[in-house]
C-alpha cells in the first residue's frame, strides 16, 4: 500500500540513500577490520644508512677540529751505533749445533 | 732404536813370559820382566770379561803399555833403538784370517797388535751396548764416545806406530793399510748412526736428518771400496755388511729428502724420492740375505729381522703412500723420472776420532835399571827356549742381538 503512494523520484531517492548507507556501514567495518598500521612501512636498512651517515658526518666534523700544538717533544737519535744484532740462523743449524753439543758431551 | 753391529772376532795371541835367562840383571830389571807378564795377562782377561767397563779397560790398557815402553823408547831420548826391543816374538791371529798368526820379534808389533785389540774391545763394547733393548741417553752416548775411541786407536796406530815396524804387514793382516783405514771409516759411520737415532728421536729437521743419513752412508760405500782389492774370503762377509748399511742409509736419506720435498709443494719429486727409498731399501734387504748366506768372520746375524730394519720399512710405505693421496688430491704433480739429488750439510765433527795417546814411561823404567839389563847374558845358549805355545782364539762373550722392543736411543 505504501508503495502505491511513492512516486518513482521517491524511490530513486530512497535507494540512493541506502546505497550511501551501505557504503559507509562499508568504510565503517572496513576500517575496524583492517589492522591498524602506522603510515608505510620503513625499510630499516635505509633509516641505518643514514644513521651512520650522520654519525660519520659528526665523526669528520669532530676530526677535524682536532688541532692542537705541534710540539710534542720526539726522543733524539741515538748517537751510539747499535750492537750487531746475530743473523738469524735456520733451524738446521739448531739442530746441527744441539747435535755437536750432544756428540762433544759424549768425548 | 737397537742398533746393530758387524764384528769381525778379536785377535788372539798365545801368552808371553817375558823371562830372560840371567838378561834381566837386577831385581828392579826382574820386577819389570814379571809385571809385564802379569799386566798384559790381565788385559789379555779384560777383552773377553762381560762386565769390563772402559775405565776398566783403560786403567788395564795403560797398565801395560807404560811398562812396554820401557823396551821401545829409547832411555836416553834419542832415536836410537831401545836394546830390548827385538828380544821376544810375538804372535797374534788377525781379524779376517782365522787361527792363522803372523809373528814378529819387535815390541813394536806387540804394541801396535794389543792396542789394536783394545780399540777392537771398544767397538764391541760399543755395539753389545747399542744391542740392548732400553737403551738409555747416557748409554748411548757411551756407544758414541766408544766408537769415536776406536777410530782415534785404529788412527793413531796407522799414522804413528805402524809405519815404525820394520817388516810391513802382509796383505788382508790387520795392520795393512786397506784394513785400517776400513776399521777407522766404519766406526765414524757407527757413532754417526747413534747421531742419526738421536736427531730423529728428538724430531730435528727433515733436511737435517737426510744430509747425516746420506753421509753415513757415504761413509759405508767408502769402507767398503777400501776392501775391494783383498781377496774375496776374508773380506766378503764384512763388505756385504758395509754394502747393506750404504743403501739402508740411502733409503734412509731419500726418505727423510721426500718429508722435505712434500712440505716444499713438490709432491712429484717427493713421490720420486720415496719410490728410491723403496729401491735402497728392497736392496739392503737382498743383501742382509746374502749377509747371512756369506761365509767369513764375524757374528751371524738376521738383520733383516732387528726392529731398526723394518721400522724404515715402515716408514718409507707411510710417507708414500701420503705422497700418493696428496698428489691424487691436491697436487696433480707428474712424478719425474731421474731421483732427486741428495745435498749434504758439514756435519763435520759429529763423529770426529778421540785423540789417542799413549800413557807416560812407568817411573820404575830408569836408565840405571835400564843399564841392568845386558843381551850378552843368556838369550843366546837358550836351549831352553820355550816352543811357542799355541795361539788359541779368544772365548768371546756371546754378541747375539737381542730381538728388542723398539724403544729408542736418545
Amino acid at each position: 500500500k505504501a508503495a502505491h503512494d511513492m512516486d518513482i523520484d521517491k524511490v530513486d531517492d530512497l535507494m540512493s540513500d541506502i546505497s550511501e548507507q551501505r557504503e559507509l556501514a562499508q568504510e565503517i567495518s572496513d576500517a575496524i577490520s583492517k589492522p591498524v598500521s602506522y603510515g608505510e612501512d620503513f625499510d630499516e636498512d635505509e633509516l641505518l644508512a643514514e644513521l651512520d651517515d650522520l654519525q660519520q658526518e659528526e665523526l669528520e666534523k669532530d676530526l677535524l677540529e682536532i688541532g692542537g700544538p705541534e710540539t710534542t717533544p720526539l726522543p733524539n737519535v741515538p748517537s751510539t751505533s747499535l750492537p750487531n744484532r746475530p743473523a738469524k740462523k735456520d733451524e738446521d743449524e739448531d739442530d746441527m749445533e744441539g747435535l755437536q753439543r750432544w756428540a762433544l758431551e759424549a768425548m | 732404536m737397537a742398533h746393530w753391529f758387524h764384528k769381525n772376532p778379536l785377535k788372539a795371541t798365545a801368552p808371553v813370559s817375558f823371562n830372560y835367562y840371567g838378561v834381566a840383571g837386577s831385581p828392579a830389571a826382574n820386577k819389570i820382566c814379571n809385571d809385564l807378564r802379569t799386566t798384559r795377562a790381565r788385559l789379555l782377561d779384560m777383552f773377553t770379561d762381560i762386565t769390563c767397563t772402559p775405565e776398566v779397560m783403560k786403567n788395564a790398557t795403560d797398565a801395560y803399555f807404560s811398562l812396554l815402553q820401557c823396551f821401545i823408547v829409547s832411555p836416553d831420548g834419542s832415536t836410537q833403538d831401545n836394546k830390548m826391543r827385538f828380544i821376544q816374538n810375538f804372535r797374534w791371529t788377525d781379524t779376517l784370517q782365522g787361527n792363522t798368526p803372523s809373528a814378529q820379534q819387535d815390541m813394536v808389533f806387540e804394541l801396535v797388535s794389543m792396542a789394536f785389540n783394545v780399540a777392537l774391545w771398544y767397538t764391541k763394547f760399543a755395539s753389545r751396548l747399542a744391542g740392548k733393548e732400553n737403551i738409555t741417553e747416557p748409554e748411548a752416548k757411551d756407544v758414541h764416545r766408544s766408537l769415536k775411541v776406536a777410530a782415534g786407536i785404529f788412527m793413531n796406530l796407522k799414522e804413528m806406530h805402524i809405519p815404525r815396524l820394520i817388516t810391513p804387514a802382509e796383505k788382508g793382516r790387520d795392520l795393512e793399510p786397506r784394513v785400517m783405514d776400513t776399521y777407522i771409516i766404519q766406526c765414524q759411520a757407527e757413532a754417526q748412526e747413534v747421531t742419526i737415532a738421536r736427531a730423529i728421536e728428538l724430531k730435528h729437521k727433515a733436511t737435517l736428518i737426510a744430509a747425516l743419513a746420506y753421509e753415513t752412508a757415504n761413509f759405508y760405500q767408502k769402507a767398503d771400496h777400501t776392501l775391494n782389492t783383498l781377496e774375496p774370503e776374508c773380506s766378503s762377509k764384512w763388505r756385504k755388511y758395509l754394502q747393506l748399511k750404504q743403501h739402508f742409509y740411502m733409503a734412509y736419506a731419500y726418505c727423510y729428502h721426500g718429508q722435505t720435498l712434500l712440505a716444499g709443494d713438490k709432491c712429484g719429486e717427493a713421490i720420486r724420492s720415496l719410490q728410491e727409498a723403496e729401491k735402497c731399501y728392497a736392496r739392503a734387504e737382498s743383501l742382509c740375505k746374502e749377509y747371512r748366506q756369506t761365509k767369513g768372520p764375524g757374528t751371524t746375524a738376521k738383520p733383516s729381522e732387528q726392529l731398526f730394519f723394518i721400522k724404515l720399512g715402515g716408514l718409507i710405505k707411510n710417507t708414500l703412500e701420503k705422497c700418493q693421496r696428496e698428489n691424487g688430491f691436491i697436487y696433480f704433480h707428474k712424478v719425474p723420472a731421474e731421483p732427486p739429488t741428495l745435498e749434504l750439510k758439514a756435519s763435520y765433527g759429529l763423529a770426529e776420532p778421540v785423540p789417542f795417546e799413549l800413557p807416560p814411561l812407568r817411573e820404575q823404567c830408569t836408565p840405571e835399571v835400564y843399564a841392568t839389563f845386558d843381551l850378552t847374558k843368556g838369550a843366546k845358549n837358550d836351549k831352553a827356549k820355550p816352543k811357542d805355545e799355541e795361539v788359541k782364539p779368544m772365548k768371546e762373550p756371546d754378541l747375539k742381538p737381542q730381538k728388542d722392543t723398539g724403544c729408542s736411543i736418545s
